[in-house]
């Protein structure tokens, strides 16, 4: 079906007309992109707006995507889905409510419908992935509706690192979601909990996956997202502690450094290299699955697209 | 075969494309054009109906039918502005023969419009080192009758509350809280969430908030169904006051709804 080299001529040309549908996205979204930019680089608007700053990296990387898969979204049949246009006038709807929450939606809710309605559910699903990587990174009030059942793993962290505290002779009591050292009492808060470090790391992990090949393997890919969820609350635990230490001996220099200066940059970019260390140790040591014999492996590369570099639908 | 397939195409393509282009055209004119000729949300975001009386809160705190403010403090706990006020039984009034008779009143207000409660009670609960228990929703009603608010009289909101025991090495307490709002309140940050996504679509406002917290003197780890009945009763008095004092913007209609009312 795809094998003729020349592609379909309508009588307006292909590149204006998509052309003037991305000019008029950007028309659309640029100013509210600028917006969720200038926020994450300055914190300058929020704390459930900061939890999404993963986006900084995720949606340049998601048109990258878009761009490399470019030549097989022309090969691709012109069919509509009839969901294009509910999702569209919803994408509207918000929009023109001028309430922010509700135009932040509207962003992934204007694209989904923007790809239906070209080439529908098939390019879709050839764009699913990276519209994935915009709706996770698109800011919304999610964190905040989640932060008051976090309270365990709150609880956890606190306990945990009293205990290593402990070890150090440091004179700490542990109440729930509070240390007290020295008559000096730290909360670990919802965000300080590393909610946010860990909304970033499976963000971070997603697109590994998707960029090492390792979303083939079923098996390497669960591993993996444990060993994300394990290692950033044994990370947020080591960081806490160490919190508790500074502001427990009055090292008020030092406290800001880690929890509001650089020192968390350097944490969360150490924390970042420990997915990477973590997904090489995978792929050396794992295998692709569990079943014994060679089987499963006709999984990998599903014979529907033999062009296809990745299978993006296994994803999901 | 493939030419069929390629003519049909050809048209379903245009079609579809022509009519994305024509629906985004006209969005841009009627949504965005008006954004950049004016301004953008994120520029001049929503109001807080009567932001003064609430940041008055933390300053002065609040007045009770039949309680004298003894003493009114403003403090910071957990890095939020609170006003507290030990309040004494007047001999005459609702309240005269209250037991305890000296109670405490927590009011932290929210005070401008992205301030949204979070972790208040835990805040409250780790400033005092408390052990809690007994957590139960009290709830309860009350319905407007000042005649001098006319645009609230007869308006019957619902508060559902967060009743409990709290201890230290000090004092034990019977607590009862919640945030406090036009429509009604609820101890829980989720309630006021939604209620405010609904005052933004439907009132282009933000709903407003105050967290209160009632604290009972009891006896040492004594029961505290016994305090229930003076709990609701001060619990609606700090709500109607609230009412009657801070959240007297009317949020049932909408300004321009009103000006439709008036003219006809």
């Amino acid at each position: 079906m795809l094998t003729s080299k020349t592609r379909p001529r309508s009588p307006f040309s292909k590149l204006p007309l998509e052309g003037i549908i991305l000019g008029l996205v950007a028309i659309l979204y640029i100013p509210l992109l600028w917006h969720w930019v200038d926020g994450w680089l300055n914190k300058s608007i929020s704390i459930q707006h900061e939890y999404f700053s993963h986006g900084l990296l995720g949606i340049p990387f998601a048109a990258y995507l878009v761009w490399e898969s470019w030549a097989r979204w022309q090969k691709l049949p012109n069919q509509t889905h009839w969901l294009a246009w509910p999702l569209m006038f919803l994408a509207i709807v918000f929009y023109s409510s001028g309430l922010l929450d509700a135009m932040n939606l509207s962003f992934p809710l204007m694209l989904a419908g923007l790809l239906l309605a070209l080439k529908g559910g098939k390019g879709f699903r050839l764009y699913a992935f990276p519209w994935v990587l915009v709706l996770l990174a698109t800011p919304t009030q999610l964190p905040y509706l989640i932060e008051p059942y976090i309270l365990p793993l709150q609880s956890f962290i606190a306990a945990v690192a009293g205990f290593i505290l402990q070890q150090f002779d440091v004179n700490v009591y542990v109440d729930g979601i509070y240390l007290y050292v020295n008559d000096q009492l730290v909360e670990v808060a919802p965000h300080c909990a590393g909610l946010k470090m860990l909304f970033t790391s499976l963000y971070m992990g997603l697109i590994l996956t998707y960029w090492t090949g390792l979303n083939r393997s079923r098996l390497r890919t669960s591993l993996f997202f444990t060993g994300i969820i394990g290692i950033s609350v044994i990370g947020n635990i080591i960081r806490n502690a160490i919190l508790t230490f500074f502001h427990g001996a009055q090292m008020t220099q030092a406290f800001e450094w880690l929890h509001d200066s650089w020192g968390g940059d350097l944490y969360s970019a150490a924390m970042l290299g420990m997915l990477i260390v973590l997904i090489r140790l995978l792929e050396r040591y794992v295998p692709m699955s569990l079943a014994v014999s060679g089987a499963k492996t006709s999984r990998e590369m599903p014979t529907q697209a033999p062009a296809s570099n990745r299978s993006h639908q296994d994803y999901f | 075969m493939s030419s069929y397939l390629r003519s049909t195409t050809v048209t379903k393509k245009s079609i579809a494309t022509l009519i994305v282009i024509a629906i985004l055209a006209l969005f841009v004119a009627i949504s965005a054009v008006p954004h950049y000729l004016s301004s953008w949300p994120w520029a001049t975001p929503l109001k807080v109906p009567n932001q003064p009386a609430l940041q008055a809160i933390r300053d002065q705190g609040i007045t009770l039918p039949g309680w004298l403010s003894q003493e009114q403090i403003k403090t910071k706990i957990g890095g939020d502005t609170w006003s507290i006020q030990q309040l004494s039984a007047t001999n005459e009034g609702p309240f005269a023969a209250a037991s305890p008779s000296t109670i405490f009143l927590l009011l932290r207000p929210q005070v401008w419009e992205a301030d949204q409660p979070e972790v208040e009670w835990l805040d409250l609960k780790g400033s005092q080192q408390w052990q809690t228990d007994s957590h139960q929703s009290l709830p309860f009603e009350i319905t407007q009758n000042k005649p001098e608010n006319n645009d609230n009289l007869g308006k019957t909101v619902r508060i559902s509350t967060d009743y409990f025991r709290a201890w230290n090495k000090d004092q034990t307490y019977a607590i009862l809280q919640w945030y406090a709002s036009p429509i009604g309140g609820s101890a829980s940050p989720a309630w006021w969430f939604w209620a405010d996504q609904n005052a933004q679509w439907r009132q282009r406002q933000r709903m407003p908030w105050v967290a209160v917290s009632i604290w009972l003197p009891i006896d040492p780890l004594s029961d505290i169904i016994s305090q229930q009945e003076m709990a609701v009763a001060l619990g609606q008095s700090v709500q109607a006051e609230l009412l009657q004092t801070v959240f007297t913007q009317k949020l049932s209609v909408h300004p321009s709804e009103l000006d439709q009312i008036r003219a006809s």
